[in-house]
């Protein structure tokens, strides 16, 4: 009997999503739109967009042009001068500008030094691949138009043919040097979704979990509560069938984001032992903490303000919205007091091939720590503060 | 008349605002924890230059390390233009490098293979005749990708020169006897070179975009109170009785929507004063900067009142807060900064508010111009305004009504 108390409870939370849009948005769109959105951003492939400026044209910067157009790295835009294309890079609308200075062509042919200016605003958002590509283009038209002036002068080849002969040298050995970044710090994969999916994974639980933590103090607050406990059903019960409710919930949020994450984006989540593990571990601290919130917070306006930032701060922490490789030591440090980071670290290893349960032993320890710190604290204080 | 009643809405808002710590925690709080996480996660990206980089031979046998290590490093130490951008070191294998950037010793690093001698000419100027498909290996820090990005550009600029070497060379052979020896004779150079050049005054640093950015997230939630205790007051009748000792619904509008406008705007420029102080970011101009705040924040204010003006229930204006600033946030850039957007999604950007107000906000940071330059920026918030208020007017008399 008590246990079919505790599953109506249960139920009853579980029936509110279903009718609610707003949360149905943020439990199945919007996860979905971040990994999506976020994960082409971080996405190590794809053209970028470069503006464009040739201060005065000639067969050389035609050429070069013509190459960077062609390029699969970037999509070129053309600007008029010089302060529309800085303009466009300074609103990022393009990543980068590349201006070809008036004289190119004289320069180019009468062995005089020309600097191609490479406009940036922001060093640490140029992608490496952009400025790697422009460089290629200008060295290939650079080789053909030294090669054609020494071939002429010194080999008394006509223009034309040596022009064309450099140009299949180019052809041919193109890849001259070829750059081949590897990781320095860690084998896991951190662009596009592969980094997105599992953020998303560990932020919507705690999220979504977190946020109806409001609908427990609107319960207290109009004393549903104090009048369950008048019946013969008691504290213990209401509380379990919150918990319980939010819970499934949590595991409902992470079967949605691991089933579409995995067929829509195919994302490799690694050993389902230990991504269930790890789920489990997050839905059952976040429940404790939609619990602690109901506990400590008075108005459903304070739960539902407050719960989710104070879970976007956890996330960011965390690594939820970034890698932690990028930030500094102290601010890593600062992360891992806080359950999502051991998530977060769990998660993406799992996504190294070979990984299994075992590979995560430290994180699921910590987690699983978390999980029962964070119940031992939640169970009494609901249960005081509903019966006040 | 007018003016002392909407003076005294004004104060009685404020006094109940008063007693609200949640929107001390969501006007002062929230923006500047998240614009000092934020700044400094990103922080990290920038590296000092010059940066550290490691070289080490990839087909060394022993611990010197090979003719190629050292003489890349003896060429770019011994060259002023890569003197100013990196120091270099050389190591004795890779895993050394590898450790040494692990431990924080090295930004970046580079491999180079066997048969790599030839870069080494190419950086020391003369023409050789030099390996096909040589692969260097940049090893990159992730803490540090900007600082790979440079050892890139070196390994680059040595081998650009050794790929135009290489061409000029092959497309002498046969036409000359030996074409190396040729070359050196004229003492051939690349006359191009790329050189990055700042897009304006001063480059933008994370800490000042994501201070504004992460300053408006919350704007929304921060001035929606005001919107919301219409409901409120309707709720307790406290509407009705203002409308029948004769104030009128404009001023209780007007006099909710001053404050929430007041509160936006100090919460904006709490979050200026603090990254000005502590991370020395520059926002631009104040007067231009200004305008800016405050038709950000009039934008929030009547969009609150909009959604006020539309929902049937005090839990639906919650939930459609919450949407509406999700969306926003992820369509205009808060979070991502537009140019490293797909297409796509750039251009949608600028069919939010927040996009423009973005814009606006980075023409004002990175230059020292005034109004004028963000005079469009500003004419389409006012349109946003002025079409929200439209929007709340024409649904408000509904909600006030007796």
């Amino acid at each position: 009997m008590t246990a079919l108390k505790i599953i109506y409870v249960a139920w009853n939370i579980l029936r509110y999503p279903m009718r609610d849009k707003v949360v149905a948005f943020f439990m199945l769109i919007l996860p979905f739109a971040i990994i999506g959105v976020i994960g082409m951003v971080m996405a190590p492939d794809g053209s970028r967009p470069l503006g464009i400026v040739v201060e005065d044209g000639g067969p050389w910067a035609d050429q070069l042009v013509g190459l960077l157009s062609r390029d699969p790295v970037v999509r070129l835009r053309e600007y008029r001068d010089a302060s529309e294309l800085k303009a466009a890079v300074r609103r990022e609308n393009v990543t980068a500008g590349v201006l070809i200075p008036a004289g190119f062509d004289a320069a180019l042919t009468g062995g005089r030094d020309v600097r191609i200016a490479f406009i940036v605003e922001r060093e640490e958002f140029v992608p490496a691949a952009v400025r790697q590509a422009v460089n290629r283009d200008v060295v290939g038209v650079t080789s053909v138009a030294l090669s054609t002036h020494y071939a002429t002068e010194l080999g008394h080849v006509a223009p034309w043919r040596a022009s064309r002969r450099a140009a299949e040298v180019v052809r041919s050995q193109s890849g001259g040097v070829r750059i081949e970044q590897v990781r320095g710090q860690s084998a896991v994969a951190l662009g596009g979704v592969a980094y997105t999916a599992p953020g998303n994974l560990v932020l919507f639980i705690f999220l979504n979990v977190v946020g109806s933590g409001s609908a427990l103090v609107g319960i207290r607050q109009l004393g549903i509560g104090r009048r369950v406990l008048s019946t013969s059903t008691g504290g213990w019960v209401v509380t379990l069938g919150e918990g319980l409710g939010r819970l499934i919930l949590g595991l409902v949020q992470a079967a949605v984001i691991v089933v579409v994450g995995a067929l829509a984006f195919k994302v490799h989540w690694g050993a389902p032992a230990g991504v269930f593990a790890v789920v489990g571990l997050c839905t059952v601290t976040a429940t404790a903490f939609a619990l602690i919130l109901a506990a400590v917070l008075n108005s459903m306006q304070q739960a539902f303000v407050l719960g989710p930032a104070i879970i976007l701060v956890f996330g960011m922490l965390g690594g939820c919205l970034w890698p932690l490789a990028i930030v500094g030591d102290g601010l890593r440090t600062v992360g891992h007091f806080f359950p999502l980071a051991w998530a977060m670290d769990a998660i993406l290893r799992l996504g190294v091939p070979g990984a299994n349960i075992g590979s995560i032993a430290m994180p699921l320890a910590v987690l699983t720590a978390f999980a029962v710190a964070s119940t031992a604290i939640a169970i009494p204080a609901y249960l005081r503060k509903i019966r006040l | 008349m007018i003016m002392p009643r909407v003076l005294y809405v004004m104060a009685n808002e404020l006094r109940a605002r008063r007693r609200d710590h949640t929107l001390l925690v969501i006007a002062f709080v929230g923006p500047l924890l998240f614009a000092t996480i934020t700044s400094l996660a990103f922080a990290g990206l920038t590296v000092a230059r010059p940066v550290r980089l490691v070289v080490v031979d990839g087909s060394a046998t022993s611990a010197a390390g090979g003719p190629a290590r050292a003489g890349v490093v003896a060429s770019l130490r011994s060259d002023p233009r890569m003197r100013q951008i990196a120091t270099v070191d050389g190591a004795a294998t890779e895993q050394e490098a590898r450790r040494r950037i692990l431990d924080n010793e090295a930004d970046a690093g580079i491999v180079l293979p066997a048969g790599a001698g030839g870069l080494t000419q190419a950086a020391g100027g003369s023409p050789a005749t030099a390996p096909r498909n040589v692969t260097v290996t940049v090893l990159e820090s992730e803490r540090k990708p900007v600082a790979a990005g440079v050892a890139e550009a070196v390994v680059q600029y040595g081998g650009g020169r050794l790929f135009v070497d290489q061409v000029v060379i092959a497309t002498l052979r046969g036409t000359v006897d030996d074409p190396a020896a040729t070359l050196r004779g004229f003492h051939p150079h690349n006359p191009v070179s790329l050189v990055d050049v700042p897009a304006s005054a001063r480059l933008l640093r994370s800490a000042t975009y994501y201070g504004f950015s992460m300053a408006i997230v919350l704007l929304l939630f921060s001035v929606t109170p005001m919107a919301k205790s219409l409901w409120e007051d309707r709720r307790s009748n406290a509407l009705r009785r203002l409308l029948s000792m004769g104030v009128g619904r404009g001023t209780i509008v007007a006099g909710k929507a001053l404050v929430a406008q007041l509160i936006g705007m100090v919460s904006v420029a709490a979050v200026w004063v603090t990254t000005r102080l502590v991370f020395g970011s520059h926002w631009g101009p104040p007067a231009p900067l200004l305008l800016l705040i405050a038709a950000t924040v009039g934008v929030a204010v009547a969009l609150s009142f909009a959604i006020a003006a539309l929902v049937r229930t005090e839990e639906q204006m919650d939930g459609l807060t919450a949407l509406v600033t999700f969306l926003l946030v992820l369509l205009g850039g808060n979070f991502v900064p537009p140019a490293a957007m797909p297409p796509a999604m750039r251009d949608i950007s600028l069919f939010t508010p927040n996009g423009w107000e973005l814009r606006g906000f980075v023409d004002l940071a990175t230059t020292n111009g005034g109004v004028g330059l963000i005079l469009t920026p500003l004419v389409v918030l006012l349109a946003v305004i002025g079409v929200l208020w439209l929007i709340a007017a024409a649904r408000l008399r509904t909600l006030m009504s007796p």
